[in-house]
């Protein structure tokens, strides 16, 4: 992203954030007018009652006309502002009224005392409360309000205002620059403030940025670090694949050497009885239909080899869903098939019959077995080469699966009788790239790889090993769905 | 029709293999032939099984336990008159240059491109005078 793209985009944040942080100052000072409006307007009619209850003529007397005014034109001077507040809060006309209203109040109040200095000074309280919008347009229609009244009460109606009746004609003059003295100072503060919450507003835009900055790179890194798991699992997969072509290929010539074979002597035959015009030698159709019956048997075999294989190599490995846990590994088992029976390795299998499905990536699962029987055949391996043919041993894999007690995780224990680990094998086992394996046989992310899908599908593993005699491997997987690491990610 | 094909052939096999279906397979093209043909599922078991009056083994390279060069070179090493064709699973070239060296009669690959040739191999050896 160039710079102008990142200013520009910083500034309409700014701006954004200021207006938000305006209109929560609007509000607040909107409502706090709301309340004083009501409390001044009770102080005003308590005023009025206190100074002046009564007018008095002679013995006759009644209600002074002050206490009417604070009660009749405070309710009125108020009522206007108080609506707008209650209807728009926050609005530039809400403002302008609160303005007007809050000023001529105070010069209600001047009246009601008949022009005392001490309300006088209720004037720059309200400047000061008005001040609050640091809005300066707000404030200067608050003083064009006084100065005006002043003005025209000056000439016309000088002791509400002042408390003399003779003019003094530019009075009004004195109390508007005193106005304009205090005004000058709040506007001030009202321009300091204001840039003060400009600056705090960049900033925060500015943070905002970087923080999405830095929330996109660690989503992008973590995509990756995704990828990349992927890319070594896949990889994993295919270095399998190359492990186990020679048996696989070699298992497959068996059936497919039977068809041809099979085949061949029936076209034989066939051809035999075509070339034979007296027809004296007849097809034997028993012999037929067992060739036949042989080569489906056969074709069968193949297919299942093949659908497996292609099983394996598809490139599923993020999708989980409710599976066939015992199939997976079976099919892992079908693919050693051949190199273990070579390798004159006893498989040794027996999965409780009422396994729930599992919610699991069936190729993850197969891949892991395939490392944990790729290591198992190598362990028994060696231990034949070092044995030779002294001894009675024979190379055995067992793998069996139970629930456990409290019914939420199926146990896979998986062991062989091979060559085990020693203390600094079983140390590191787990860590990528650490090998044993000679003549750069093994890439040493076996292991890895295999704690790896087991934690993508929330398991346990515990491994426990003696160097001579074997190793027994025990996965836990949960029953219950739990929500994968991956598909967290992708949610 | 193949001159060997005409005359009936006598003479008494030993097959050695792991797999069920090469044995059916094998019994299956020598069916119109009049071999004794026998069956052996291991090297060891081949070894049992082995004595001067066969003529022919045909033998798995590959198998669980013992492999099959050693069934040949025990076949040699007993001096039977018995020649030895050998079939092989795998595609490694090590296996042919071993079995070579120690005298096998033919080697083939699994499956057999060319049956004709693998059942006149099989003929040719028969036929022998011994």
């Amino acid at each position: 992203m160039n710079e102008e793209v990142k200013q520009n985009k910083i500034q309409i944040r700014t701006k954004e954030l200021l207006n938000q942080h305006f209109e929560k100052i609007y509000k607040r000072t909107d409502r706090m007018f709301g309340v004083l409006f009501v409390l001044q307007w009770i102080f005003g009619i308590l005023l009025s009652v206190w100074i002046s209850p009564k007018t008095w003529a002679g013995i006759y007397s009644q209600t002074h006309i002050h206490v009417w005014t604070a009660l009749f034109l405070g309710a009125l001077i108020i009522s206007l502002p108080l609506v707008s507040i209650w209807r728009y809060p926050g609005k530039i006309i809400t403002r302008y009224l609160v303005a007007i209203g809050q000023t001529l109040f105070s010069a209600l109040l001047i009246h009601l005392t008949g022009g005392r200095i001490e309300t006088h000074f209720h004037v720059f309280g309200s400047l000061a409360f008005l001040a609050f919008y640091r809005d300066w347009k707000v404030l200067i229609m608050g003083s064009v309000i006084v100065a005006l009244d002043h003005l025209i009460r000056g000439i016309y109606f000088p002791q509400s205002v002042y408390g003399i009746i003779t003019i003094q004609p530019w009075r009004w003059f004195e109390h508007a620059g005193w106005v304009t003295f205090i005004d000058v100072f709040l506007l001030l503060s009202i321009f300091q403030s204001k840039k003060e919450m400009n600056e705090i507003a960049v900033r925060q835009a500015s943070l905002e940025f970087i923080n999405k900055q830095i929330d996109d790179t660690v989503n992008n890194r973590t995509k990756e670090l995704k990828e990349t798991q992927i890319q070594l699992l896949q990889a994993n997969k295919l270095s399998a694949m190359g492990e186990l072509a020679a048996g696989i290929t070699h298992e497959l010539t068996q059936p497919l050497f039977g068809i041809k074979g099979l085949a061949s002597s029936l076209e034989n035959d066939i051809a035999k009885n075509k070339n034979n015009s007296d027809g004296n030698i007849l097809i034997n159709q028993e012999q037929a239909l067992e060739d036949l019956k042989i080569i489906l048997a056969q074709t069968d075999r193949m297919s299942k080899l093949v659908s497996t294989v292609r099983n394996f190599s598809k490139n599923d490995l993020s999708d989980y869903d409710f599976s066939d846990l015992h199939k997976a590994i079976e099919d892992a088992f079908t693919l050693f098939n051949e190199q273990l029976k070579v390798k004159k390795i006893i498989i040794n299998i027996n999965l409780i019959s009422d396994l729930p499905k599992v919610y699991c990536n069936p190729n993850q699962i197969q891949q892991l077995f395939i490392n944990l029987i790729s290591n198992s055949s190598d362990a028994i391996g060696e231990k034949y080469e070092l044995l030779k043919d002294t001894q009675d041993y024979l190379g055995q894999i067992a793998l069996t699966s139970s629930i456990s007690q409290d019914n939420k995780f199926v146990n896979l224990n998986f062991s062989d009788n091979g060559m085990g680990m020693n203390k600094e094998t079983q140390e590191k086992l787990f860590e990528a790239f650490y090998s044993t394996k000679k003549n750069g046989k093994g890439t040493g992310l076996g292991m890895s790889i295999v704690a790896k899908i087991v934690s993508n599908h929330n398991g346990y593993i515990s491994v426990s090993s003696i160097e001579g005699k074997g190793t027994s491997i025990t996965i836990q997987l949960p029953l219950v769905a739990t929500k994968t690491k991956e598909s967290v990610m992708k949610g | 029709m193949n001159e060997l094909d005409k005359k009936q052939k006598t003479g008494k096999i030993l097959l050695v293999d792991d797999e069920e279906i090469i044995h059916l397979t094998l019994k299956r093209l020598f069916s119109h032939e009049d071999y004794f043909i026998d069956h052996a599922y291991s090297g060891s078991e081949a070894l049992e099984k082995l004595n001067e009056t066969y003529d022919l083994v045909i033998c798995d390279v590959i198998m669980p336990g013992m492999n099959g060069i050693t069934v040949l070179k025990e076949v040699h090493k007993r001096k039977y008159k018995a020649e030895v064709i050998m079939l092989s699973g795998f595609a490694g070239k090590e296996h042919e240059e071993e079995a070579k060296a120690n005298k096998v009669s033919h080697f083939f690959y699994k499956p057999i491109d060319d049956i004709i040739s693998f059942k006149n191999a099989v003929s040719s050896v028969m036929s022998l005078e011994r």
